[in-house]
This record gives C-alpha cells, structure tokens and sequence, in this order.
C-alpha cells in the first residue's frame, strides 16, 4: 500500500468514525465522552459493559448503533430465569422430509450487534454463556462449535442500584469487556432535551452508514486498519507498566520482580487483584483509534492516558477496606496515571 | 518499498545531523564549564598567591586543584550522561519539534522491521512536518549561555591584575635610636629619591633587590658557609628574610608556585612582610639582630662581583672612581678589591658579600669596610634628617653618625657619594632592613 493509499484509508477511518458520531448524537442526548468510548472499542474490536441508571439510554445507545452500523442486531433482556441455552442456541428436533433430526437453532447471541440488558440479573452460569463467545467469536452446543459472524459486538448493560435478584459478574466474565463505559444522569439541560425529544410524536432514528451488504466487509477493513497502528516500544513498556502497577506488591498473581513504578500504598491498601494482561491490550489498542482519529499513525502518552480508565477501571478486584472507605476503581487508576508521568521521555 | 525506504534513509540522514549537532552542544557546553572552573581556580590562585601566606596558599592551592579535579570529572560524567544516542536523539526531536512521538516509532521501525501498510504515512507525515525539525530549530547554532561563564572567568583572571600587591607596612621614623630609626623605615613614602645625582629607583626595583638578598640568603645557597645557628635563633634567617625556601616536598611546589606568581606580577612576598613587619619596632629584635651580628663575621664590603644581580646596580655608574673608592679606604692595610664593585648605593646594595664569613677578614676595621659603613652612616643619617636637602658637596666628616665616628674622625665621601644620596634615590628595601641594621648596631654598640 502506497503512501497515499494508507493516507486515504486512515482519511476514511476518520470520516467514518464521525459518521457515526453525529449519528448516535442526533439520538443520544449527552454522553458524548461514553459515545466515543463506545465506538472506539467496537473498532478496536472489543465489547463494552456500559453501567448506569435506569432510563439514561443504555438500551437506546445500544440499538441506535445497530442501526448506523446496519448490522444485525439482538437483544436479550436477561433475568433470573434464563438459561445458557437460551443465549447460544440449543438442538432441537426437527422433521424435515418425513425425517426427524436434531437441528442446531442458533440463539440471540448469533448476530453481529448483541445487547445483553442488565446482565447482572442472570445466574453466573448463563452469563458464562457469553464468556466463550465474546473472547473466541464462537459457540459451542453439544460438542459442536458454531462460528459467530464477523463482526461480533455485545454490549451489556448493568444496573448498579438493584442488589435483590441480581447477581455480580464474575471476574473471568468482567475482564473479558474491552471498556466498562459509565452513563451519568443527565444534565439539567440534556434531560429537558431527552424528554422534549422523546415524547414528541416522532422518535428520532438513526441512518445506516453502510450498506447492508457492505457494512461487515467494511468495518473489518477498519478494525484490521486500527491494528496496523504503529507503536513505539517505550509505548509499550509504558503501557505494561501501567497495568504492572495495579497489581499489589504483595499479590501472588504477578511475579517478584522489580516494577517500573513504585507500588501505589492505596493499590496495596485496597486492591485485592489488578489488571489481567488483557488490560494492556486494551489500552494500546483503544490508543491505537485514538491515534488514528487524530489522523496519527503511531499512538502517543496521550493516547494510551486517554482509554487506561475506560479500560482498567473493572478489572481491579477492590477489597471490603476499599468499599468502607468508598474508593473507586477511577480514583486508584488516577493515582496511577499520575505516577505514571515520570515514564515519560 | 522503495518510497518508504528512501523516506526512512532521509529520515535517519537528517536525524544523525541532528544528533551530531546535539552532541557537539553537550560537548560544548562540558567543555566551557570546565575551562571556566579552571580559569576561576586559576584567579583564585593568583589572588591567593598575591595576598595569602604560604600556608594559606598551599591549602588553597591543593584544595583548589581537588575542586578542578572534581569538577572536571563531573563535567566528563555530564557529557558521558547527556550524550545522545540515536534513540534518544529521536525522542528529543519529537519533543522539541511536538512530533508526537513519530520519529521514535520510525527509529524502531527501521531498528526492528514488520510489517505495517501505515509505515509509509509515518515516514510521509515526518518529512511532512520538517520544519518543525529543522536543525537550526532544534539545535539552533548559537553562543551557548555557558561561554559567558568564560568570559566571566576571563574577566575575574583580568582583575587579577588589579589587585594591589603586598607593600611593606610603614615604620614610624620617629624612633630614638639610629637602629629604631632604620627598622623603622620601610616603603617608598619614608624617603623620597633625590631627583639629582643619578638614577632613582623604584618599589620594585628595590623590592626585586630585596627578593635577591632574600635568594641570595637562603641557607644552603650562601657561598661557602653553612646556615648559621644564629640564622637559625631568628636572624637573618629563611623565614627573617622572608624565603619560601619548602620545608617539604608538597609545599615546594605550592611555593614555587607562589613565588611564580610574584615573579610574574611584580609583587613581593608576603611572608618577608609578614615578617619583616613583626619585627620592626621591638628592641628584642634588635637585641637578637646584635647577637647575631656579632656572631656573625661581617664582610659588608664584599660587594659582589654580581654586578648585574640587582636593578641598583644597573643604572650605577660604575666609574672608576667608584672602582678607587672602593680601593682607596684601607687605612691599616692593603687597598681592599671589591671586585670591581664599587661601594655606591647601588652596588652597594648588594648583598652578596654581607655577612659572608668567609669575608670577615675583609670587614674587620678596613677600609672597605669603612666605605661601606659610610654608605649606611649617610643612610642612617639621612633618616635622622629626613626632609634636609640632599647632600651635594663637603665631607660628612663629623656629621655622620656613630658609624662614621668609628671610623677615625670621618671619612671623606667620594665624588659620587657626594652626589649620590642613597636614601633619597635608593629605596632600601625591607629585606635589608635587619641586615642594616644588624650592621649598624653592632658598631653603634662599640
């Protein structure tokens, strides 16, 4: 590929990106900053918890982007009741031609855009039903393993109030969402806006940006273009770094050896478990769209800074200490960050 | 990919300039600091040198030297610390140019190759963005602010020269006795050289005569004769005559070195002042001188043969009547030779064949003596009147002081010492200032 060739390619990346931009803004009221986050994991081929209140938009961000991307889309309203079969499909009896065969059904979870509503309402066992297709893109049913379709994207939402029915996701569950995107109450402003919107006699929607037939091809285009993104090395040590000094200095997970960083005392304090490895690939992938939104080629500080919280923020473990003393995860991350700016050349 | 291959070349070509430029700064920059902390240490020294005692300036000076040592290998260990390397030099460009990091990750990319269709928009965008990495932006070529601290160190080496040597203190000349009187007298204020009858004589001409006697009488040095034991009590000794002679091996290389310095700017050593300057005005002293003036064989008169050691005898008109001057005293015995020299002020001043003990048998009761005794009588009385006008015609003849008397009733001054006044024009330095004096009191005490 030419020089001009990659250049019209990232010229497109970004016309593309703010395409969907205006799209999801010309529906969603506020939540500008969770909008980015959102569409920067899906081209960084990621999948997104979104955490918030009832009737701030969860549902409907989820679904207007199903419609400005014009993929395929499905939901699945999670309760107490469902069953993994219920997600992934089950085999079912069928007659066809005087013969009866067990046929695979696929389930809601065989689409390209899946939005899991409050996921957190579901037994850890269904929602380990997600776990397998979520990181490996497939399915497996009595023995059988089902390809999902290129793109796959769950976005699951979770209420924070509730705590009767619901069940907290497992770790392994957790660190399997690329970005954990939080929805605050809207503004004065934006909630005369929603409801102003919203109780008119025309909802408003949002237009495709791809062709149905086209829009997959497309966005695989732009998610292999993200990760042909340039990065430094001293990129990459800082990026390890960051997820290293998660982890408390006396966790059994990581290995003695000398950090980067100087453990945090409030990481050591409240952390039970830091950051998995995947933390680090998300960070320099979410850099990675980052750079190219800015029309860069190679990812910068900056960018890596831009997705830690994002992408961090639910793969720290925090301890009861943590919780008396109500620390949040953003808050130990922040501390990390600003550590972390002694790294930099 | 050829395109992105001739990017990248001209992308490290511009980068290894910029490198080489950056370095040099460094290099500079060690290279001014250390210069200027020599050149500080170096006027330290010399105003040290100029002012301090020996002591005080051998610790500055080994401290000193520690402090350049030390500085410099800081100044290597800064260069080795800041020198860039082609990575570094990459992030530094970035920065200074707000690259956002681009030449770093096109460093790796050429260091460790793969695969990346956008490696083409990286090296285009670079070279896209050249002005912000221009080498005279980066680096621009200038005076570093460094070179001042040599210009300052240059300027304070400069004043150096300003600073005001080491003068003789002055002597009260209102002393009772002759022999107060000459250790009272020092510097040039006490009696101003006659602006008739011959050269004058200046500071430091008779301070470089002083520096000769004080040479000329470091033990070990004196022709033939040991150091005496009364030396040795406080008499003219190394330290009375205000040597830098080392006691040790370090500190002859300090002294040396101080004594360079004065060399070099004129300027005497203030050892002979500090010492010469604690012992004027106590009759202690001048007991100790009298002991050791006896004690010592006095030639007085064998005024050396090394005409040219000092700037008194330069400019001295060494007529031959000066020659039979020297000759014609003598009155119990032979006419004595100086050996050419003539007992005029400034031949006289020589101190070569004072105190020589291998001379004694000149100096006791001669006539050559005499004459030199009647050179420091007129010298002594001189001080006595100072003010009066210098002497232009007619024998002192009973007018000269007890010195003179001793020497059976006068001696008839020689045309040149008629009009040669050698306290008005000759400026006896410090340094002959116990000698005199021990030579004149030993004969006003008989």
């Amino acid at each position: 590929m030419s020089a001009d060739t990659a250049q019209r390619a990232v010229q497109d990346f970004q016309a593309v990106f703010q395409r969907l931009r205006d799209q999801l803004h010309g529906v969603i009221v506020g939540h500008r900053n969770a909008l980015d986050q959102i569409l920067v994991a899906f081209f960084a081929g990621g999948h997104v918890l979104i955490e918030g209140v009832p009737g701030t938009g969860k549902t409907l961000i989820v679904r207007t982007l199903g419609e400005a991307l014009n993929l395929s889309f499905n939901r699945i309203q999670f309760t107490v009741d469902l069953m993994p079969a219920d997600i992934t499909g089950t085999r079912m009896v069928m007659e066809e031609n005087g013969r009866r065969e067990f046929t695979f059904m696929p389930g809601p979870l065989f689409a390209h855009v899946l939005l899991a509503d409050e996921i957190n309402r579901s037994t850890p066992k269904t929602q380990s039903a997600l776990l397998e297709a979520m990181a490996e893109l497939q399915v497996t049913v009595a023995g059988t393993t089902y390809r999902l379709p290129p793109p796959f994207f769950v976005l699951a939402t979770l209420n924070p109030i509730e705590m009767e029915g619901t069940y907290p996701l497992p770790e392994a569950q957790l660190d399997r969402f690329f970005f954990k995107v939080m929805l605050g109450y809207p503004d004065h402003a934006d909630l005369q806006r929603i409801i102003g919107s919203t109780t008119g006699p025309a909802l408003p929607t949002a237009a495709p940006v791809f062709a149905r037939e086209e829009a997959a091809e497309r966005i695989e285009a732009l998610r292999a273009l993200v990760r042909e993104v340039l990065v430094a090395p001293h990129l990459e040590q800082y990026a390890a770094a960051l997820v290293r000094a998660t982890l408390p200095a006396d966790s059994k997970l990581a290995p003695s050896q000398t950090t980067l960083l100087r453990p945090d005392e409030q990481i050591n304090r409240y952390v039970s478990f830091g950051s998995s490895p995947r933390g680090g690939q998300a960070l320099l992938l979410g850099a990675k769209v980052r750079a190219l939104l800015d029309g860069r080629v190679n990812i910068t500080y900056d960018d890596i800074d831009q997705v830690a919280i994002p992408a961090l923020n639910h793969r720290l473990v925090l301890n009861f200490a943590a919780v008396a003393d109500g620390i949040e995860p953003r808050s130990l991350i922040e501390r990390v960050l600003h550590a972390a700016r002694t790294l930099r050349h | 990919m050829p395109a992105i291959t001739l990017g990248l070349a001209e992308v490290e070509e511009r980068l290894r300039a910029l490198r080489r430029r950056l370095n040099f700064v460094t290099a500079q920059h060690s290279a001014y600091l250390g210069t200027s902390l020599v050149l500080l240490a170096a006027a330290l020294l010399i105003i040290l040198g100029l002012r301090a005692s020996a002591s005080v300036f051998r610790i500055a000076a080994w401290s000193s030297t520690l402090v350049v040592i030390g500085a410099g290998a800081a100044c290597v260990v800064h260069a080795r610390r800041h020198w860039l390397d082609v990575r570094a030099t990459a992030h530094l460009v970035d920065e200074r140019g707000q690259l956002t990091d681009r030449l770093a990750t096109l460093v790796d990319l050429r260091l460790r190759p793969r695969p990346s269709r956008l490696a083409p928009v990286l090296v285009a965008q670079t070279l896209a963005l050249g002005p912000r990495w221009q080498a005279q932006r980066i680096a621009p070529r200038r005076i570093p602010r460094s070179a001042l601290l040599v210009i300052a160190s240059l300027l304070a080496l400069g004043a150096t020269t300003l600073v005001e040597r080491h003068t003789s203190p002055p002597v009260s000349p209102a002393a009772a006795s002759p022999s107060a009187a000459l250790v009272a007298y020092s510097g040039p204020g006490s009696v101003r050289p006659s602006s008739a009858g011959g050269a004058t004589t200046t500071d430091s001409t008779a301070r470089q005569g002083g520096s000769q006697l004080r040479s000329d009488l470091r033990p070990g040095e004196d022709s033939g004769s040991g150091p005496s034991p009364k030396m040795d009590q406080g008499g003219p000794s190394d330290t009375a005559v205000g040597s830098t002679a080392p006691k040790d091996g370090s500190a002859s290389l300090t002294g040396r070195l101080q004594q360079a310095i004065h060399h070099a700017f004129g300027a005497e050593t203030p050892d002979t002042k500090d010492e010469l300057a604690s012992r004027s005005g106590t009759s202690s002293d001048a007991g100790r001188a009298q002991k050791d003036h006896d004690a010592r064989p006095h030639s007085g008169t064998e005024m050396s043969g090394n005409a040219s050691d000092t700037d008194h005898e330069k400019g001295r008109d060494r007529s031959p009547s000066g020659s039979g001057a020297a000759q014609r005293e003598g009155g119990s015995g032979a006419p004595q030779n100086f050996e050419g020299s003539s007992p005029s002020a400034g031949e006289g001043s020589s101190p070569q064949g004072l105190m020589q003990p291998n001379a004694g048998n000149l100096a006791a009761g001669d006539g050559g003596s005499k004459r030199f005794k009647l050179t420091i009588t007129s010298f002594i009385h001189a001080v006595e009147q100072r003010d009066t006008p210098p002497r232009g015609t007619g024998t002192r003849a009973g007018s000269a002081g007890p010195a003179e008397s001793e020497s059976g009733g006068g001696m008839a001054l020689n045309d040149r010492q008629l009009t040669d006044d050698a306290l008005r024009k000759a400026e006896i330095p410090p340094e002959y200032e116990d000698l005199v004096r021990r030579v004149f009191s030993s004969r006003t005490g008989q």
